[in-house]
């Protein structure tokens, strides 16, 4: 690494990505709590988004205008485009009045896109989750560390990953894994 | 003379491929398939180093990781390495190393000398003798003698290398890739597992590439072929050579070191990853990782020309090289024998077999017989003698299974001594692993008894010393370990036809009598070669006291070194066996720790290394920072802002300046790096009760709250504004080092101490950008931004906040104040922070907005006596210690922290306490962490009266001011404290810690 990622400017850290990771644009992303034990909030959040909030770990369920990460028994990601206010406003009237936390987390995460033939040996390089087609598949996502930064993990296709930093850590995670694609994109 | 002593035909090396190669500056040629230690010895070349305290000659005792001597410094400059074996390292074009341990040069060494004063220089020679005097430790201990005792140098330039670290999950991980570990992989790979197969040679097959054997129709080149094709073919099968398993730990979690361009000329290797570490999570594991070959302990064991016999073979063998060209082979095993029909086979002179056993027959015996190999049986090597290289040895008939000679020496000459003691298990692993060793009579080694983690063992590892056990056991230990992990192995191949020797028995033979009492006269009985351990040694550490095979360990140093005693530590057990008089399992063997081999930190460290040991967080505003010329302050992970010099400004006159445009116009902060967590739920208000220290059910909507947060001791560990968003819902506001931790405390007591508490907790540090401005313009250049908001005192009160819209972003502004001064903290997406900012910048220009860092946001708020945790605070503060007694609720049923105020400890009178200082003489600027006294003037050790937490020069007041932590500081205000500082006493004045605008008059503008 020539320079220190921290000085460069993000841009220019983006410039200098390899084939095979890019960031994406801003995406909507509200975070939802709440007792996916409780019908009447189940069937809310189907109501207000059309999904079915899956409730065994580190599984998505996608639905029409978004589709819902799994993060914890009581804890979902929700991803989607359009805008973040209708949805959140969307689902505070649908859940008026239950115990249950709604954020507009839109600006909290970046999304970084990796994809390819190599993007299982980066994932392999960041961090110590099982990622093999065995293991993981599209429609699963996890909460790990890529290197030491904070990630959820998210794979959308046989060879396509999507990973959400927090934003104070995109430039460390972007140069990181631009780094870790650099070995295959010389020899490919 | 070029390879004088390579065979014209055999073996793995490709005599097509020259490959020139120096050592000790002379040019050498080798082959490709070569390992440095081959091609020397294929040149003829076998003293390689020096040994580490008598500095006798040493040569390549054995093939592998197993080599106790030929270790060479290896390369030059920056990527030089030291102490790496010679057995180890794959020949490269151009590849340069040297002796270590050598000076001025391997052939004449001058502390060679240090054979002469031998007698000295015995067990516990270092604790014995570097005593006394302890001026000479400076002088002449550690710059001499540790000098002549090291090895080599490590590089003192940064190293150029690229190293990475992978992760991998399978269900069968195979450590060793001989015929058992290939047959386990076969098995496992064929059942359908996720298999992966590590192996620290550079090519698959282990023991076979040294033996000559045929299996079924094909012979074991072949073979190993087609295992290696067979596993490459499956997809889910990761095949790793010239890597190493270095450590086993819990859980089936290994760590393997891939060596991936040290084979590769430097040209070659340019921007390629030099090694990775690979982290392995396995369901079952399969340990064949083979046998290492003992040394027999005999006078003078250790001249160059003096090696394992299997190595012999391996050299031969796999690598076209007669070791020497008229052999002697001391053995106490049959299987031993093969090297010298080897040897012989090659073209070789095979001058005697010395069979310490008596009786002696067996297939291999009589084909060497057959060969017209003299076989002298009970016979053991007595002494040896040459200078650089073994010329011959003397041998005598001993008595059965007692201490004497029975003949009269007999000399032998030669330039080759095999040695076989028999076989130990490569157990480390194994040991590592927590399993149990057990000692077998028959087979005179240490073998794995019951694991202690998921796995098998397979091989010679396990005792399976013939191929066709090896075949057997590995195929089903592969099975195995695919069935435990939920595959269907398949049908068990017919075992094929294999041709090999019976390998006959062995017959233990840990010591050659004398006639003289070991340790007597001048020859040396070597144990650990490496160390210069000998026999003698061992029983000088006895008759010391030193019982414990730890104990022994440490006090002769067996054992320890590079190679760990692979060849040294179950001789040297037993050799403790005999003198203790105690069966070798009653002694025990020592600790096996990773690593299993050295490992470079480089490859350790991986690409954790410079920026990236650590991330960096930084702001959506961090750019305009870096471009305004800032300088940069770690806060946590964060760079943030320190302060922003104009040209040809110094530190000094930089926080000058921003601190006065707060205090006279505006600046401008950088504060997104705040935690901020959304607290939400019908007991939201409760579970801050609880939380804080002082009360929250009140707090209206829209309104804002700073709080101190205390551990179950009392002592404050964070703090920050809260605001009330709506009945059941609260933005907390962390410091920014303490964002994630406070998240983890309140996770915590909402899961396992309150799981009643409806409330969720949500972090959102990072949707917020935060701008703050203060200031006694901060409100025009808000009003410029947000004209549609009522920012009037009676609408927009201190501790409060708005929902709006501000330079045409939507925003959340609060009103509070760090600085004293009127402020307002202007939240929007993190995204719009930039151009908040700038928006910000534009607005404020009319005033000379001025932005400011974290150095001039600490004058600002210390000149207000407010505390920063972790400055002022350090996990023994309470918050009455700080003086705000007033922010702790005493009403209250309870909160975090509560019952610890009334300890007797945290309630006494003489507690470090927070006080303002004001030096006598205004421009003395104590430093930070400086110990107060309250009289200088006693006897020392003087009694510390507490610290400074706090130390700036203040502008707007003209002087430096500071903030301590003084014992009974409330009660000591007017009075005298001194800080002894190096070559001058400076003497303040205890005041309140509030030092600027006592009233608060200025947070209205």
């Amino acid at each position: 690494m020539a320079e220190t990622p921290w000085i460069t400017p993000a841009a220019a850290i983006a410039e200098s990505f390899p084939d095979g990771l890019k960031e994406l644009g801003p995406r909507v992303q509200v975070n939802l709590r709440g007792d996916v034990t409780d019908s009447t909030f189940v069937n809310a959040v189907k109501t207000a988004t059309g999904l079915d909030l899956p409730d065994a770990p580190n599984k998505v369920a996608a639905g029409k205008e978004c589709k819902a990460l799994w993060l914890s028994p009581d804890e979902w990601l929700l991803v989607g485009e359009g805008e973040a206010a209708s949805l959140v406003q969307s689902l505070e009237e649908a859940l008026s009045g239950q115990y249950v936390a709604i954020n507009d987390v839109s600006a909290n995460r970046t999304i970084f896109e990796i994809s390819g033939p190599y993007c299982h040996q980066v994932l392999m390089k960041s961090s110590e989750v099982d990622f093999h087609p065995r293991a993981f598949a599209p429609g699963n996502c996890v909460q790990t560390l890529i290197a030491k930064s904070q990630a959820i993990v998210e794979q959308v296709g046989r060879e396509m990953f999507h990973i959400y930093v927090r934003n104070s850590f995109s430039r460390y995670a972007g140069a990181w894994l631009a780094e870790a694609l650099v070995e295959y994109s010389e020899t490919s | 003379m070029t390879q004088a002593f390579r065979t014209t035909s055999g073996g793995r090396i490709d005599r097509r491929k020259a490959i020139n190669f120096t050592f000790n500056g002379q040019s050498y040629i080798g082959y490709e398939g070569d390992t440095l230690a081959s091609a020397l010895l294929a040149n003829g070349v076998h003293l390689l180093g020096r040994s580490f305290k008598y500095h006798r000659p040493r040569g390549i005792v054995a093939a592998g990781a197993e080599e106790p001597n030929s270790m060479v410094q290896l390369g030059e400059g920056a990527t030089t390495e030291p102490n790496i074996r010679a057995t180890q390292i794959s020949l490269y074009e151009g590849l340069t190393a040297s002796s270590v341990n050598v000076w001025p040069n391997v052939e004449f060494d001058i502390s060679a000398i240090n054979g002469l004063f031998a007698k000295i220089m015995t067990a516990g020679f270092y604790n014995k003798t570097f005593m006394w005097p302890r001026s000479m430790w400076m002088k002449l201990y550690e710059p001499v003698i540790r000098r002549a005792a090291g090895w080599g140098k490590a590089p003192t330039q940064t190293d150029p290398d690229i190293y990475d670290h992978m992760h991998l999950h399978v269900e069968v991980m195979v450590v060793g890739g001989g015929p058992a570990g290939l047959m386990a992989a076969l098995a496992a790979g064929r059942a359908g597992a996720r298999v992966l197969l590590v192996d620290e040679q550079s090519e698959f097959g282990g023991s076979l590439l040294s033996k000559k054997r045929q299996i079924g129709a094909k012979d074991e080149a072949g073979w190993i072929a087609d295992m290696a094709a067979e596993l490459e073919a499956m997809p889910d099968v990761t095949l790793l050579s010239r890597s190493t398993a270095f450590g086993y730990y819990d859980h089936n979690y290994l760590c393997v070191l891939e060596q991936k361009t040290d084979h590769l000329p430097a040209a070659e290797r340019k921007g390629k990853v030099r090694q990775r570490v690979w982290h392995i999570r396995a369901g079952q594991v399969v340990l064949a990782t083979g046998a290492h070959e003992r040394p027999l302990v005999f006078a003078d064991n250790d001249r160059p020309g003096i090696m394992l016999a299997g190595s012999v073979q391996t050299y031969v063998n796999r690598y076209g090289v007669l070791p020497g060209k008229k052999m002697v082979l001391f053995t106490n095993n049959d299987a031993a024998y093969e090297a010298a029909i080897d040897l012989q086979a090659a073209g070789g002179d095979v001058v005697a077999i010395i069979d310490c056993r008596h009786e002696v027959s067996g297939e291999l015996v009589d084909a060497a017989r057959a060969l017209d190999i003299e076989i002298l049986a009970g016979y053991a090597i007595t002494g040896t003698s040459g200078g650089k290289r073994v010329e011959s040895v003397e041998v005598r008939a001993i008595q059965k299974g007692a201490k004497v000679y029975t003949s009269a020496a007999r000399q032998i000459d030669c330039d080759l001594v095999a040695m076989s003691g028999g076989w130990s298990p490569v157990v480390h692993l194994f040991s590592q692993s927590q399993g149990q060793l057990e000692y077998d009579e028959e087979k005179v080694c240490f073998l794995p008894g019951k694991p202690r983690q998921a796995q098998q063992v397979a091989g010679a590892l396990a005792g399976q010393f013939t191929l066709k056990e090896c075949l057997a056991g590995g195929y089903k230990a592969g099975a195995d370990a695919a069935r435990a992990t939920g595959f269907t192995p398949k049908r068990k191949p017919a075992a094929p036809e294999i041709e090999e020797p019976d390998l006959g028995g062995i017959e233990p033979f840990w010591i050659v009598p004398g006639s003289r009492p070991i340790g007597e006269g001048m020859a040396k009985h070597f144990v650990d070669l490496q160390n210069d351990t000998t026999a003698a040694d061992i029983e000088l550490a006895v008759r010391e006291g030193f019982e414990s095979v730890e104990h022994i360990k440490r006090y002769t140093l067996t054992g320890f070194g590079t190679d760990q005693g692979k060849t040294s530590n179950i001789n040297a057990l037993a050799i403790l066996s005999g003198i203790l008089d105690k069966p070798i399992p009653k002694v025990g063997t020592t600790t096996f720790r990773p690593p299993y081999t050295p490992v470079s930190y480089g490859a350790l460290a991986g690409r954790n290394l410079g920026d990236w040991s650590d991330p960096v967080r930084v702001t959506s505003i961090h750019d305009w920072h870096v471009e305004n010329g800032a300088l940069f302050e770690n806060v946590g992970q964060w760079k943030r802002p320190w302060y922003f010099p104009k040209a040809g400004e110094t530190m000094h006159e930089a926080l000058n300046r921003e601190c006065l445009a707060v205090r006279n116009a505006v600046g401008v902060l950088d504060a997104s790096t705040l935690g901020k967590i959304d607290i939400r739920g019908p007991d939201a208000a409760e579970f801050l009760n609880r939380i804080y220290t002082n009360a929250w059910a009140k707090l209206g909507i829209g309104r804002v709250r700073y709080g101190l947060m205390c551990h179950e001791d009392g002592m404050v560990f964070d703090d920050g504004t809260t605001a009330r968003l709506a009945e059941d819902r609260f933005l907390m506001t962390t410091t920014t080092g303490g964002a994630a931790s406070v998240l983890d405390w309140l996770e915590e007591y909402l899961q396992t101490e309150w799981p009643e508490l409806k409330v969720y907790c949500t972090s959102v540090t990072e949707q917020w950008a935060t701008v703050s401005i203060a200031g006694p313009k901060a409100g025009a250049v808000l009003k410029k931004l947000a004209p549609e908001m009522d920012l009037s005192h009676e609408n927009f009160p201190f501790l409060s906040f708005k929902e709006g819209t501000v330079a045409g972003l939507k925003a959340r502004v609060f009103r509070i104040s760090f600085t004293g001064e009127l402020s307002y903290e202007i939240n929007v997406p993190w995204a719009n922070g930039l151009a908040l900012w700038e928006a910000v910048m534009a607005a404020g220009a009319e005033f000379d907005i001025t932005p400011y860092g974290t150095e001039s946001m600490h004058i600002l708020r210390a000149e207000k006596g407010f505390i920063i945790v972790g400055q002022e605070t350090d996990g023994t503060t309470t918050p009455q210690d700080l003086g705000m007694d007033w922010i702790v609720s005493k009403k209250k049923p309870d909160f975090i922290g509560k019952r610890s105020f009334t300890r007797s400890d945290t309630a006494r009178p003489d507690r470090k306490q927070l006080v303002g200082l004001l030096t006598e003489t205004p421009d003395d600027v104590l430093p930070e962490g400086a110990q107060l006294v309250f009289d200088p003037n006693v006897p020392k050790p003087i009694p510390m009266a507490g610290h400074v937490t706090s130390s700036y020069y203040s502008a707007a007041l003209g002087r430096s001011i500071a903030l301590a932590l003084v014992k009974g500081g409330h009660g000591r205000k007017g009075q005298k404290i001194f800080a002894p500082l190096e070559g001058k006493t400076v003497t303040a004045e205890i005041v309140d810690p509030v030092l600027y605008d006592k009233e608060g008059e200025r947070l209205n503008g």
